[in-house]
C-alpha cells in the first residue's frame, strides 16, 4: 500500500506541484491500489499525472493506448522536459533501425506510447506480453467506443489486449463521454461496471464564458474575427477545418490586428509545428490559427479565448478545443461564429472520410487492386474484411456511421440554437447532473457577453513590440549569453 | 519573383532534357536511369534538392513556361527557347542560386542540420543551466548522435568555442542569407522561428527559401570539411555523418567486390539479385571519379561497343542497335557512362 505521504512527496520532487487538481489524487489512488479505474476529468484538469505519477511508484511499466501521433509527441516531450529519460513511443515515424534498438531495450522503458494500430502488430504485441506492465492507460478513452465519435477498429483489439498482459490495473481516461459510450467503454476493454472504480467529475468549465454568434456570411465573419481579436484579452487560438483557411486568416489578422500570430496544422514540417508550439508557450506568439492538430498536449495556462471560426464536428469536439481556454483559472472566453453554410460544410467533411456503397463494392470485387493505396477509407475497410466481414454488412454499418455523425453534428446546431441555458445544455448532453446557476459570466443566452465586466477587454491596442532579433549577430549573442 | 522561372536553369537551349528525369533527381530519387539523366545533363550535383517537391508543382510550373514559350516540348523532353535563354539571362541578377549545394558530397546534409541545431539548443541551456526545456523535435538517430557529441566536449569551453564557430560560418556568408539562417537558432529563451516566418522576414517565397537553407548548409559543410582545423566542434558533429555518394547497399556491394567476391556469390550470400548489383556498379560508376571501368568491360566487349558506336554522339545510342552482339545491358550503359565522363 502506497502512503499518502509518498504521493505528495512524488508530487512535489517530480512534477513541482504542491496540490493536486480535482480528481486527481483519487485516480491515482485507486489505480496504485491495483484497482481498474474509469475517469472522467474536464479538460484542463492533468489528465496525464495519473498515470504519469504512479508510473514512479510502480516497479513495473506503464503502457499508454494513445489515438493521436501529436499527442503521444507532446506527451513523450513533457515528460523529456521533467527530466524522464525513460520514455519510448512507438510510433510509425521510427525508423526501422531505432525501432529495432528500442524493441531490444523494451524492457528499460518506463513509460511506453503507442497507438491502438501499433498494439495490435504481432511483434509488438509479443513484446508487451514479456513485459511487466503494472498499469494499461487507454487515453483519450471515447475512442474505443463504435458509438464514439472519433472510432478506430483497431480499438477493438485492446480487450485482448489487456487478457494477454494481465496489469495490475487499467486505466481509461476521457473528458468527453456520454453515458452511452461510458457503457461502451467498459464493454470495450472487458472491464466491469461493478469491479471498476469510476470517477466521474462534471465536464463543466465554470471560468469559459460560452459565446455564440450567428453572422451573414463569411465576409461579415472575417470581420467580426478582427473586431473580436481587437478586443479580447490574448493570448488566444482560434481554431478551422481548414488549413488554407487557417493561413489565409492569419495573413489578414497579421495586417489588420496583430504580427504576432502564426498558424498550425497537419501539414507543417514538425520542426515548423514545434516553433510555433514554443513561441506560442513563451509569449512570442499572442494568437494561433490552428486546425485541430494543435492544442492536445499544449500546456499554457493563460490562454483567454478560444475562438470557433467554423464549426466543430461535434459537442465533444467543442468541449475539447474549448477547454484549452482558462486552464489558470482565470476568467475565459469561449466564441462561436458560425454562417449559414457552415452546416453543410461541416456534413460534407465529417461524412466524406468514410467509405461511401460505390468505393466499399468496388474493394470488395478487387481488393487487390488497392494493395497499395495509402488512403484512410481503404484502411479502414482492410480491417473489417481481414476480419471477415463482406460489403453488405459494411455498407450497412458505414451507412449507419455516417447517420451517426450527423447526428452529432446536428447536436451541435441544437447547441447553437437552444433557447436555454447553453451550459445546461452542454452538461445535460454528457448527462452530468451539475445544474447551473445561469448569470451574466455564463453564456449568452440572453445578453451578448460584457467583456468589460468579464474583465476580458483589452482596452487600448497593446503595442506590438517585435522582440525577435533580426541579424544574425543579436540572434546568436541571445543564444549565447547567460544573461536573461 | 515568380518561382517557376527557376525551372529554366534546369534545361539548355541544345539539349532536349526530360523533365520527369530532372524532377526524380530533384526529390533524391536514385535509380539509374534517373543518375544518368542527372550525369548527361550535368545537374549531378543538385540530387535531393528538393526532397518534398510536390510532382504537381513541378508539372505546373513546367507548363506555364511552356505555354509562354519559354521551353519547348518534343516527345518527352523540353529544352529552352530563345525566349527562354532570355529570359534565364534576365533573371540571373535576382535569383538566388545554389553555388554551394552537393547533393552527393554532402547526403546527409539535413540530419547535420538538424543536429546544428540541436547541439546549438542543448549547449545554451546548458550554460544557462537550465535543465527543463523542450529539446528541437529530431530523429532518435539525430537525438543519439547530438548527446555523443555533447559527451566528447569540455563543458566548460563548448559554449564560447561553438559561438566562435557559428561566428565564423554566419560571416562567411552574405548578410542576407545569414540573418535568414539565424532565425532557426534556438536556445535559452530564445525561440527559433518557422519556415514562413522566416520567409516573411526576408521576403522571400517558400521555395526560395527552401533553396537558401539548402545552399546554407552545404556551404556550412563546404567550410567545415575544407577547412575542419577552423571548425573542430562542427567538424566532430558532421563526421558520423559523412558518407561517400553512394546508397549504402551500393557501397556494400563495391566494397565486398574489392574483397575479391563474385558477383554470384555476393547475390547468394546477400540475397540481392545479380541484376540489382550490377544496378549498384552503374551508379557507382556514374558518382565516383575513379571507377574501375577496365575490370567490367574487356576490351573485346569494349572493341564492340566501339565499332556500332563511335560515329555517333553519345545522347543517340540505343541499346537495340547492340541486337546481335550478345552483350548485356550493363556493358552498354557502362560503356555509355565512361563515354560521357570522358567527353565531358
Amino acid at each position: 500500500m502506497v502512503e499518502a505521504a509518498q504521493i505528495k512527496q512524488v508530487l512535489q520532487q517530480r512534477f513541482g506541484y504542491t496540490a493536486f487538481k480535482p480528481g486527481q489524487a483519487e485516480v491515482i489512488r485507486a489505480v496504485l491500489a491495483g484497482q481498474d479505474t474509469f475517469a472522467i476529468l474536464p479538460t484542463g484538469t492533468g489528465k496525464s499525472l495519473c498515470y504519469q505519477l504512479p508510473g514512479y511508484l510502480l516497479s513495473g511499466q506503464v503502457v499508454v493506448i494513445s489515438p493521436l501521433l501529436s499527442l503521444m509527441q507532446d506527451q513523450v516531450a513533457q515528460l523529456h522536459y521533467l527530466g524522464e529519460k525513460r520514455v519510448l513511443a512507438l510510433t510509425s515515424t521510427l525508423d526501422a533501425t531505432t525501432r529495432r534498438s528500442s524493441l531490444a531495450h523494451f524492457s528499460q522503458y518506463k513509460f511506453i506510447f503507442l497507438s491502438p494500430e501499433m498494439a495490435n502488430q504481432a511483434p509488438i504485441r509479443q513484446q508487451l506480453r514479456q513485459a511487466q506492465v503494472d498499469l494499461l492507460v487507454v487515453d483519450e478513452a471515447h475512442c474505443i467506443s463504435q458509438w464514439g465519435v472519433d472510432f478506430r477498429p483497431d480499438y477493438l483489439g485492446l480487450k485482448s489486449l489487456r487478457a494477454a498482459i494481465t496489469p495490475k490495473a487499467t486505466l481509461a481516461l476521457t473528458a468527453t463521454a456520454t453515458k452511452r459510450v461510458q457503457a461502451d467503454i467498459l464493454a470495450k476493454l472487458g472491464l466491469s461496471a461493478t469491479d471498476t472504480k469510476q470517477i466521474v467529475h462534471s465536464v463543466d468549465r465554470r471560468n469559459i464564458y460560452l459565446a455564440t454568434e450567428a453572422v451573414a456570411d463569411d465576409t461579415a465573419k472575417d470581420q467580426r474575427l478582427i473586431e473580436l481579436c481587437q478586443q479580447l484579452k490574448q493570448p488566444g487560438i482560434i481554431y478551422f477545418s481548414s488549413r488554407q483557411k487557417a493561413e489565409e486568416i492569419t495573413q489578414l489578422l497579421q495586417q489588420k490586428v496583430t504580427a504576432r500570430v502564426a498558424f498550425y496544422h497537419g501539414g507543417m514540417a514538425s520542426q515548423d509545428r514545434f516553433a510555433v508550439q514554443q513561441q506560442f508557450m513563451h509569449g512570442k506568439l499572442m494568437i494561433i490559427c490552428a486546425t485541430n492538430a494543435f492544442g492536445m498536449g499544449i500546456n499554457k495556462a493563460d490562454v483567454r479565448f478560444v475562438i470557433h471560426y467554423h464549426l466543430p464536428s461535434n459537442l465533444e469536439s467543442y468541449l475539447q478545443e474549448i477547454g484549452r481556454a482558462g486552464r489558470d483559472g482565470q476568467q475565459s472566453i469561449a466564441y462561436l461564429l458560425y454562417a449559414p453554410r457552415d452546416f453543410q460544410l461541416q456534413a460534407n467533411l465529417v461524412t466524406n472520410t468514410l467509405p461511401d456503397a460505390a468505393l466499399i463494392k468496388q474493394y470488395f470485387a478487387q481488393p487487390q487492386r488497392f494493395a497499395n493505396a495509402a488512403i484512410p477509407e481503404i484502411d479502414l475497410l482492410k480491417f473489417y474484411r481481414q476480419h471477415g466481414q463482406d460489403a453488405a454488412t459494411l455498407q450497412h454499418l458505414f451507412a449507419k456511421r455516417r447517420d451517426e455523425k450527423l447526428l452529432a453534428l446536428r447536436s451541435m446546431l441544437a447547441f447553437l440554437q437552444t433557447p436555454g441555458c447553453k451550459r445546461q445544455f452542454i452538461l445535460n448532453y454528457f448527462t452530468d447532473p451539475t445544474k447551473v446557476t445561469h448569470d451574466a459570466t455564463c453564456c449568452n443566452t440572453t445578453t451578448p457577453p460584457d467583456l468589460a465586466a468579464l474583465d476580458l477587454y483589452r482596452p487600448t491596442t497593446i503595442a506590438d513590440t517585435e522582440s525577435q532579433q533580426q541579424n544574425w549577430q543579436e540572434r546568436l549573442a541571445a543564444v549565447f549569453t547567460t544573461t536573461t | 519573383m515568380e518561382d517557376q522561372l527557376y525551372l529554366l536553369y534546369l534545361f539548355d537551349q541544345k539539349q532536349w532534357r526530360r523533365p520527369l528525369a530532372i524532377q526524380a533527381l530533384l526529390k533524391g530519387k536514385r535509380t539509374v536511369s534517373n543518375l544518368y539523366a542527372g550525369l548527361d545533363y550535368d545537374l549531378l550535383p543538385l540530387y535531393q534538392l528538393l526532397p518534398h517537391l510536390p510532382a504537381e508543382k513541378f508539372q505546373q510550373a513546367l507548363n506555364q513556361l511552356l505555354t509562354a514559350g519559354l521551353l519547348e516540348q518534343a516527345a518527352r523532353a523540353v529544352r529552352l527557347t530563345a525566349t527562354g535563354v532570355a529570359a534565364k539571362a534576365r533573371w540571373q541578377t535576382a535569383a538566388i542560386l545554389p553555388v554551394n549545394y552537393s547533393g552527393f558530397e554532402f547526403q546527409h546534409s539535413r540530419e547535420f542540420s538538424d543536429s546544428l541545431f540541436l547541439a546549438t539548443q542543448a549547449v545554451s541551456e546548458l550554460q544557462a543551466h537550465n535543465r527543463r526545456y523542450f529539446p528541437l523535435e529530431v530523429s532518435a538517430a539525430t537525438q543519439y548522435h547530438v548527446k555523443q557529441w555533447l559527451y566528447q566536449q569540455d563543458i566548460s569551453l563548448v559554449a564560447e568555442r561553438l559561438q566562435h564557430e557559428w561566428e565564423l560560418l554566419l560571416g562567411a556568408l552574405p548578410q542576407q542569407q545569414a540573418d535568414y539562417y539565424s532565425q532557426f537558432l534556438l536556445g535559452y529563451q530564445v525561440q527559433r522561428a518557422t519556415t514562413n516566418q522566416a520567409d516573411q522576414l526576408a521576403g522571400w517565397s517558400p521555395l526560395t527559401g527552401e533553396l537558401v537553407r539548402q545552399e546554407v548548409s552545404h556551404h556550412f559543410l563546404r567550410l567545415l570539411t575544407t577547412q575542419a582545423a577552423r571548425f573542430p566542434l562542427l567538424a566532430a558533429l558532421w563526421q558520423p555523418l559523412a558518407s561517400g555518394p553512394l546508397s549504402q547497399s551500393a557501397a556494400q556491394t563495391l566494397a565486398m567486390l574489392q574483397q575479391g567476391w563474385s558477383l554470384e556469390v555476393i547475390s547468394q550470400r546477400r540475397r540481392v539479385k545479380v541484376n540489382t548489383l550490377k544496378e549498384h556498379l552503374l551508379e557507382a560508376a556514374i558518382l565516383l571519379a575513379d571507377f574501375p571501368f577496365a575490370t567490367y568491360l574487356s576490351t573485346s566487349v569494349r572493341q564492340t561497343l566501339a565499332l556500332t558506336f563511335d560515329q555517333q554522339p553519345v545522347d543517340q545510342w540505343r541499346f537495340d542497335q547492340l541486337a546481335d552482339s550478345g552483350l548485356d545491358f550493363f556493358e552498354f550503359r557502362l560503356y555509355q557512362i565512361e563515354r560521357r565522363k570522358q567527353h565531358g
